[in-house]
């Protein structure tokens, strides 16, 4: 007993090291799109907390495997190994420390996450977002401009911009890699999402487009607009070239 | 004619028979009411009922059981041989075998088409599949991948190992047990079937209102989804009575074993929340081909199916693109909507 304890230590030990390596050198290195607002930090976060969560979780698995499979042995096929024996603790254990982590994990970074992404200031910037089959509409209300379709959706850099988001017809989801955040476009209410860009992007990076990402039909995987982030002076220029094409459209 | 004494033959045979009672039924309806006789989605929804009622009795529920409620004594056909495994089968292991053989069949078909997916996706822009076939592709791997996960571990290995663990003769209700089996085929076959007539694109979710706006094939993929839902609560049922009362004496529930614990929580589960979904998804299926038949909106149709407030466009668009054709429709394509512009924020 007191060598399976051992070795199912060891085994514990050493998955669990490998495991943290591997999140820390690996996944957190190479696993992120761009990250393109104060928000994702929260995101990104929350993903890196459970990922090192997650590594003595999967090492006590594999050494409980190890363990099993090293004590039940048998040495011809027709023979019995050790036998099971019922032990109360254990499971109980299991239970209730599993349980205390989910609990945990709920409250930070679950929660804790949530309050600080909700942001309650007034916003810099107001944005009104709409979905429908197959293509965004974006419109500045204090501006009185409008974008959609294959046009670019053009964003301040250091401002808070708030998004009130809306459907027409389905289930749409407004997601833009590079700000992480990703709220549901529901026919009939209106979503919103706090988004402070801290720093510049352009198209040409794939987390720079605003994607739909939930299933909404035909072209679903066509619903996608461009994003850029730009200074504060060139979105002002932009934003004054847009409502003169506008104006010189009858 | 051996053959057609063979049970999954009588099935078939009486299968569509009943389909075209049923399809029958309501053409004539249709026709003394001054329409057309001729109407294919809520012919589906009205003809499968009688058609798995027909199913389920040429199998061997009309012999095994069904001839009891009518005061006559059961005639259960006996099988041996691997013919067993093909037949109304009351013996836990052999529905836990018939459960894991098809389910890896569905579950064959189901990563064929994950790998057409990934040949797809392999480079960018479409080779294989266009839009429309991609999506329907992905939503019958879905959906046969959902249904391939729960039932076999539930079914399969449930069925064989839970009555021996517990140290039960068999499940408390071996006819009931035969019964959610072969209800099972139906579903598979409901959903290939929707495949090849055009397939539905909303996913194995079908969340609506775009499920209510999809191709025709949604309709399929109801009926298939109710059944299997069906499946999963007679299972349940089964599962926990079994688990309840038949455990041998001295079988206490804490010397279950972890695997009996894991069928208890799953049948529970499947069992409590299943007639959620069952409760939502006919609601989805009948009034969507009452409307589409209407081609006027069914006001409390509508308030008992939409969000509250879809929006006159998408309630526009949710009749306009149905009234004209109230056949199949098997391609996808973007609905007209008739009061607003294209690029019009409510
Ligand atoms: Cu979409």
């Amino acid at each position: 007993m007191r060598r399976d304890l051992t070795l199912g230590a060891i085994v514990w030990v050493a998955v669990t090291l490998a495991s943290l390596a591997v999140s820390r050198l690996v996944i957190a290195e190479i696993s992120f799109p761009t990250r393109g607002a104060e928000e994702a930090d929260v995101i990104d976060e929350a993903f890196m907390i459970l990922t090192y969560l997650a590594a003595p979780v999967f090492g006590i698995v594999i050494a409980a495997m190890v363990v099993s499979v090293w004590r039940h042995r048998v040495s011809a096929p027709d023979e019995d190994g050790a036998p099971l024996q019922g032990t109360g603790a254990v499971p109980i254990w299991w239970l209730g420390i599993t349980s205390a982590l989910t609990l945990l994990v709920i409250i930070h970074p679950g929660l804790t996450g949530l309050i600080s992404l909700r942001n309650y200031d007034p916003p810099d910037l107001q944005l009104n977002v709409t979905g429908q089959m197959w293509q965004w509409t974006v419109e500045y209300p204090d501006a009185e401009v409008r974008i959609f379709g294959a046009q670019e959706l053009v964003l301040p850099v250091d401002q808070h911009i708030q998004v009130n988001i809306r459907s027409l017809d389905v289930l749409h989801s407004f997601w833009v890699p590079a700000f992480r955040q990703k709220i549901d476009a529901v026919p009939g209410q209106t979503t919103e999402l706090h988004i402070t860009p801290d720093r510049l992007g352009a198209p040409d990076d794939v987390a720079y487009r605003l994607q739909c990402a939930e299933l909404c039909g035909l072209a679903h995987s066509k619903m996608v607009m461009p994003v850029r982030v730009v200074e504060r002076s060139e979105f002002e220029a932009w934003l004054a070239s847009q409502r003169q094409a506008a104006k010189a459209r009858p | 004619m051996a053959v057609l004494r063979a049970p999954i033959v009588r099935g078939l045979v009486l299968a569509i028979a009943g389909f075209a009672i049923g399809a029958t039924l309501l053409g004539l309806l249709r026709a003394v009411t001054g329409r057309s006789f001729w109407l294919t989605e809520l012919s589906w929804t009205v003809a499968y009922p009688f058609a798995l009622l027909g199913w389920l009795a040429g199998v061997g529920g009309w012999s095994h059981w069904a001839r009891e409620w009518f005061g006559r004594p059961a005639r259960p056909y006996v099988l041996t041989g691997w013919r067993r495994y093909f037949g109304f089968s009351t013996d836990h292991k052999v529905i836990g075998v018939q459960y894991i053989v098809t389910f890896i069949a569905l579950f064959l078909i189901a990563g064929l088409v994950a790998m057409l997916i990934r040949i797809e996706l392999a480079s960018a822009g479409m080779q294989l599949f266009s839009e429309d076939t991609y999506n329907a592709a992905m939503s019958l791997h879905g959906i046969a991948m959902v249904a391939v996960a729960v039932a076999v571990m539930l079914g399969g290995f449930g069925n064989f190992v839970v009555p021996l663990q517990i140290g039960a003769r068999d499940m408390a209700f071996p006819r009931l047990n035969a019964l959610s089996y072969w209800l099972v085929p139906p579903v598979a076959v409901m959903l290939l079937i929707a495949t090849f007539t055009g397939g539905w694109d909303s996913g194995w979710t079908a969340y609506p209102p775009l499920s209510v706006f999809n191709k025709s094939g949604q309709i399929l993929f109801n009926l298939a989804v109710i059944t299997f839902g069906l499946v999963s609560i007679l299972g349940g049922i089964n599962f926990l009575a079994t688990i309840i009362y038949e455990r041998a004496p001295g079988m206490t529930w804490w010397r279950l074993p972890i695997f009996v614990w894991g069928v208890f929580a799953a049948s529970l589960i499947s069992f409590i929340f299943t007639q959620a979904l069952a409760a939502a998804l006919p609601s989805q299926t009948f009034p969507a081909a009452r409307c589409r038949r209407a081609g006027t909106p069914d006001r409390r149709m509508q308030a008992a199916l939409q969000p509250a407030s879809l929006g006159a466009c998408a309630h526009a668009r949710w009749c306009a693109t149905r009234a004209h054709r109230p056949g199949w429709r098997s391609a996808s394509r973007r609905p007209q909507c008739a009061d607003a512009p294209s690029w019009a924020p409510r």
